[in-house]
């Protein structure tokens, strides 16, 4: 692959971003969610007619799947949620950086997307044509992980690098990684980097099985937290080698990668993992834990996963104080979406020099001197750590600055 | 990026268990499925038991690797490709939801299902912390990796990256390919593929896995590699041909084809193609030997290293032999639907 030179090819711009959670499907109406405190997640409300989801409490996107289908065009049926949110998202995001087919179609812009559950999403029209003989249903060639991004790639004509990444509750993140490794190594210009994930039966009943949903509002750092709600969504970000005209979302400053390899399901409550996960990425940055400002921490509200994290975060910021949040319990645990989603709420709080709180806590999970930020407030912000650990160990943290 | 070793475990005893047998496959649905060396020497039983079929090839198959050319050698990175990970454990699941109805359901189906479970057993298996990622671009999948890795390695040469893929037949791809018309109605022998002329393939699996670094210089050479989504046949000679010149190689220099002829008459179009554009070359096939799967290319390119190393192919995959040299650059091309094309150029 042709590669250019250039002793300024370190920056990675944030030039675009779209997305569509819960709490806002634009920017504007997620930071007004963020900053007044108004959560996304409610009791599950069944618009689609999903069979066997229940009566929990979901952050889910208030449109049925046929509503996005017409507002995005009229779309075929066989264009599955998760199609729908990732086209969604993906407009936004062109839009937003302005660009050009040009932009689009040249070998040197890339696209990484993100997604665990797919097609899927159509979790018994999957389970009815995985035993059928005959009578297949209409989503024969809908299921695969891949099925948005290509739909995306014939649709714009991308002929750059493309990715899908499944690293379970991780997976945006890395997408997002991979576009900055791109970009900085000079092999492309723009990366479209981001995720999706839908609202689905599988997700609802597998983390049950598991034993770590909890039936009321998730209470991410409580110490009485019940477990995590899911949520659905996608967001997608413009990453530039080019400083934007318009500077207006900051820079992707470090990353790393670093699997936690203790257990399949679950962290070292050591937080060992995560912490050389941390530090990475501050390598990466080459920042010190005294740059960082404020963290978007994965905070899933299950026991384990806080516990681990807050542990980390402890050991490295063992001499000053961080505030920290998930704004998981705004959004719910969007999954293979939840990566991208953070990282673009860390850029939100990032230019308007804001902390975001974390909602529903009664007694705070504290650690050394490291409570949960539980107010909106206005700091002046240099650096954020956006976090997000997956199963099978996928840990990734994102540095996002001026 | 050089390929310091490789293993796969696939319905082949030859790449790697048992050189000289090939086996001709004749099954009721035309299915090839993998032969499993014991592989208790790896996983301990306990955790084999619980793993699925993509799960325990897909970890024995870099374990494998891991102990016959690196010993100790943790790799620097993990990362593995595979359109659909553990799909007998999502049935399974399923299965659990659709039957059990509001019950509490059991988590290991859940959990084993997920994609990145083979890279994280990796990871798990050596306590190892480095790099871990999969990537899931369905047929894609294996040529993202490829990139993932050479970013790696351009970012520090000295590392050594593994790479694998893995893809396991179960009923769900099964089913739903065979009523997409994905596979051939007769059972055929498997060895007699490239004799057909009919609609459809057979079906196969398998996982392969190989250390790569940037610093070796013995060995065969990943020279490049790319993929096209797109389904007019007019567009596949000028992407070749592109990455032949971002390469700086004559189509003369191609001595092997690698091609991944299927036997199914309404997409094999494309192979002649491409055998038309580099008349010079060899032609071998390798689906007679592996059946289709999404992934199928990660064999092919272990086939490629077989025939380099041992400089004579199993005679049923000859397509076409104009020379009797196995050296030179070998071209390996591979589509998917007649829509998902990837290519991996091969240097010895």
């Amino acid at each position: 692959m042709e590669k250019k030179l250039d002793s300024s090819a370190n920056e990675v711009f944030v030039a675009g971003i779209g997305i569509i959670t819960s709490i806002g499907n634009d920017l504007d109406t997620c930071r007004q969610h963020l900053t007044s405190g108004q959560s996304g997640l409610s009791a599950f409300d069944n618009i689609d007619q999903i069979e066997g989801i229940g009566d929990i409490v979901t952050g889910q996107i208030k449109s049925s799947t046929a509503q996005l289908a017409k507002v995005l065009g009229n779309l075929p049926n066989t264009y599955t949620r998760t199609d729908l949110l990732a086209i969604y998202a993906f407009q936004e995001a062109i839009k937003d950086a302005g660009l050009s087919e040009q932009d689009l179609t040249s070998k040197r812009t890339a696209f990484l997307s993100a997604c665990t559950v797919g097609g899927m999403s159509k979790s018994r029209n999957l389970y009815h044509d995985s035993i059928a003989n005959s009578n297949p249903t209409e989503y024969l060639n809908s299921y695969s992980a891949s099925v948005h991004l290509h739909k995306i790639v014939i649709e714009h004509g991308i002929t750059g690098p493309t990715s899908v990444i499944n690293t379970a509750c991780s997976s945006s993140a890395n997408a997002i990684l991979l576009g900055g490794e791109l970009i900085r190594n000079g092999q492309v210009d723009l990366a479209i980097v981001g995720g999706v994930d839908a609202l689905s039966e599988f997700t609802v009943r597998g983390f049950n099985s598991l034993g770590i949903m909890s039936d009321v509002l998730c209470q991410p750092f409580d110490q009485n937290r019940k477990g995590l709600n899911l949520g659905e969504g996608a967001a997608f970000l413009v990453l530039s080698k080019q400083k934007p005209s318009i500077e207006k979302h900051g820079q992707l400053l470090g990353w790393a990668n670093v699997n936690d390899s203790f257990h399949n399901s679950s962290l070292n409550e050591d937080g060992s993992g995560i912490l050389r996960c941390l530090t990475a990425a501050l390598d990466c940055a080459q920042l010190s834990s005294k740059d960082i400002t404020s963290i978007n921490a994965h905070g899933t509200a299950t026991p384990n996963n806080d516990l681990a994290e807050i542990t980390a975060l402890a050991q490295l910021f063992s001499d000053h104080p961080v505030d920290f949040y998930s704004t998981k319990s705004f959004t719910g645990h969007t999954l293979g979406a939840a990566g991208a989603i953070e990282a673009v709420f860390s850029l939100l709080a990032l230019n308007y020099e804001e902390v975001y709180p974390s909602l529903h806590i009664s007694t705070p999970l504290t650690k050394a001197h490291l409570t949960p930020n539980l107010e909106y407030k206005k700091a002046r912000q240099k650096a954020i750590m956006s976090n997000s650990f997956g199963f099978n160990g996928n840990c990734t943290t994102l540095i996002f600055g001026q | 990026m050089r390929i310091l070793g490789s293993y796969s475990i696939s319905p082949q005893l030859f790449l790697h268990q048992k050189e000289e047998t090939v086996i001709n496959y004749h099954t009721p649905k035309n299915i090839l499925l993998c032969s499993e060396p014991d592989l208790k020497a790896y996983i301990p039983m306990n955790q084999l038991r619980r793993m699925g079929k993509a799960v325990r090839i897909g970890t024995a198959c870099s374990l494998i690797l891991r102990d016959r050319i690196t010993q100790d050698h943790q790799p620097d990175a993990i990362i593995i490709a595979t359109a659909n990970g553990g799909l007998e454990d999502c049935v399974k699941f399923l299965k659990q939801i659709v039957t059990f109805g509001d019950a509490s359901l059991t988590p290991t189906n859940f959990v084993q299902s997920t994609p990145n479970a083979v890279a994280g057993n990796i990871g798990l298996s050596d306590r190892n912390h480095a790099f871990n990622i999969t990537h899931v671009n369905n047929s894609f999948s294996f040529v993202d990796a490829l990139r993932n890795a050479q970013l790696l390695i351009e970012k520090d040469e000295t590392q050594q990256i593994l790479i694998g893929s893995v893809e396991e037949v179960s009923d769900f791809n099964y089913n739903i390919n065979e009523l997409r018309d994905y596979y051939k109605k007769d059972s055929i022998y498997s060895l007699d593929l490239f004799n057909t002329s009919s609609d459809g393939t057979i079906c196969g699996e398998g996982a392969f896995s190989m250390y790569v670094d940037g610093q070796k210089t013995q060995g065969p050479k990943i020279i490049g590699f790319g993929t096209l989504l797109n389904d007019n046949p007019n567009k596949i000679n000028a992407w070749l041909t592109d990455l032949l010149e971002e390469h700086k190689i004559n189509q003369d220099d191609v001595q092997q084809l690698m091609l991944g002829y299927s036997g199914d008459q309404r997409h094999d179009h494309f192979y002649d193609l491409v055998q038309d554009m580099i008349p010079s070359a060899n032609t071998y096939g390798f689906k007679n030997l592996f059946g289709e799967f999404p992934t199928v290319i990660a064999l092919a390119l272990d086939y490629s290293i077989y025939l380099l190393k041992k400089g004579k192919p199993v005679q049923e995959t000859e397509i076409r032999i104009n020379h009797r040299n196995t050296n030179g650059i070998t071209l390996i091309y591979n589509h998917y639907n007649g829509v998902e094309h990837s290519v991996i150029l091969l240097k010895n």
